[in-house]
């Protein structure tokens, strides 16, 4: 499916997953958030959604299902915060007994970043998608997409430098 | 051909031998778990014949014992992709020795972001496995 | 590793798209440019990290090959091939013995049972170049070790 295609059939139903999403996360910001993360994972399986007569309940059941997620990991690090479990794990004395060469390294940072900027940061950085494209794809304004990635990447940075600082 | 076991389950021959048969027996119909099984004769002709997937959630247990049944069926079998994560495989795929005329792929993967899911796939086709699985894998991308 | 004899980029000009990188400024032309500078062997320290970061992210060894999924991807072909097939047997047929349990529960619509098949695919990750790269080159090398037809004769 091309991404002319993609847009005109799928982001039309971009309020709906999005008052789906509010409904059960509450705030805006997280639904928003879970917006972009399912319309991205609709785009990488926008070829199999050709075949799918409907792709409104897909999408529909796929919103709910992340943002049910969501709420359960809000509910269990609520008292500690985001930015303090991603921390957590980057410091776990545990995690840094492991092999530690540079890729090993990265790919844990960049497999606990929050899910909406890892995808973010994978697209731009190892698919070279411009950030206009992924803007386009999640039905957003570029500076949105490219706050994320400014924060992905200086989290990545953040942590790589700790890390090897030992 | 078909057999049917006490669950209402039915398998076909080609599964029967699998370890991993005893995931989808024992997280199948748990709370918190989605099965789904898709088969039938027509599709005999066709790009593949059985199709079952186990997805997890709220069992956390399950992912370790899915891969223990996994190291035996992977005896034998090309493991086509694996994604280790702390040392643990977060990701395998599986294309198990053909038996018969059928091709066999396992799909096995976990993930804790956001939240813990496991799922697992099985399929059985009588074409070209690795066509089949590098669809999917390119289907992801 | 290409290199451009016209232009050899500057550590000021460097600083500066770095400093746009991690503001998430740069185009991905910008960003190939910072990725041959900083592949550079004689860097100075203050580049290790960026050095580290662009190292991972650089697709792995078949660089110069053509980049057959992103060519997918940009066409939109893959609908059309097997995949396709796969899903349109897959649904359109009608399914008697088909079920799925959802937390216990046992469904009938073969409407719901397509759909929950569906979003099972769907879960599996998707695939970063790396990843892809190392299946290729996994396939690739058993198809050297059996020279020739993988899916031989049933066992």
């Amino acid at each position: 499916m091309s991404q002319e295609r993609f847009k005109a059939e799928i982001l039309p139903i971009r309020d709906k997953l999005f008052h789906t999403a509010q409904k059960i996360l509450h705030e805006e910001g997280d639904a928003e958030d879970a917006v972009q993360e399912v319309l991205l994972k609709l785009w990488y399986t926008r070829d199999s959604l050709d075949l799918y007569n409907n792709t409104t309940a897909f999408a529909t059941t796929v919103t709910k299902n992340l943002c049910l997620d969501k709420l359960r990991v809000k509910k269990r690090t609520e008292a500690l915060g985001d930015e303090h479990h991603f921390q957590e794990e980057v410091d776990n004395p545990y995690l840094q007994l492991e092999r530690k060469n540079t890729e090993e390294i990265l790919r844990q940072i960049i497999e606990q970043l929050p899910p909406l900027q890892q995808t973010i940061i994978k697209m731009k950085d190892m698919e070279e998608y411009e950030v206009a494209e992924i803007a386009e794809i999640t039905g957003t304004n570029p500076d949105a997409i490219r706050m994320n990635l400014s924060r992905a990447r200086k989290k990545v940075r953040e942590a790589y430098i700790k890390q090897t600082k030992l | 051909m078909l057999l049917t076991g006490f669950t209402g389950i039915q398998l076909l021959p080609a599964q029967n031998n699998l370890e991993i048969k005893k995931a989808f027996d024992r997280y199948g119909n748990k709370k918190g778990v989605v099965m789904v099984e898709l088969t039938g004769e027509m599709l005999e002709d066709y790009d593949f014949s059985f199709f079952k997937s186990l997805m997890i959630r709220e069992h956390p247990e399950a992912a370790d014992y899915i891969r223990k049944r996994l190291a035996i069926d992977e005896v034998g079998a090309k493991k086509v992709k694996q994604v280790v994560s702390n040392g643990t495989p977060t990701s395998i795929y599986l294309q198990l020795p053909p038996q018969r005329k059928l091709h066999r792929l396992i799909l096995f993967n976990e993930t804790s972001n956001p939240e813990y899911l496991v799922t697992l796939i099985y399929i059985e086709t009588e074409h070209d496995a690795e066509d089949v699985l590098k669809l999917i894998l390119k289907k992801n991308k | 590793m290409s290199i451009n004899i016209k232009y050899k980029m500057t550590f000021e000009h460097a600083d500066r798209l770095i400093e746009r990188y991690y503001e998430g400024l740069t185009s991905v032309e910008e960003e190939r440019k910072l990725r041959i500078f900083l592949s550079r062997k004689d860097l100075p320290e203050k580049y290790k990290t960026e050095q580290a970061i662009f190292s991972y992210f650089t697709p792995a060894p078949n660089k110069n090959k053509f980049d057959f999924t992103r060519y997918l991807r940009r066409t939109g072909i893959a609908a059309a091939l097997l995949i396709g097939v796969f899903f349109a047997h897959f649904f359109l047929t009608n399914r008697a013995a088909s079920y799925a349990y959802i937390d216990g529960k046992k469904i009938t619509d073969i409407q719901e049972i397509k759909l929950q098949a569906m979003v099972s695919l769907a879960n599996l990750p998707s695939e970063q170049t790396l990843i892809l790269e190392n299946l290729q080159l996994i396939l690739e090398e058993n198809r050297f070790e059996e020279k020739g037809n993988i899916l031989s004769t049933p066992q």
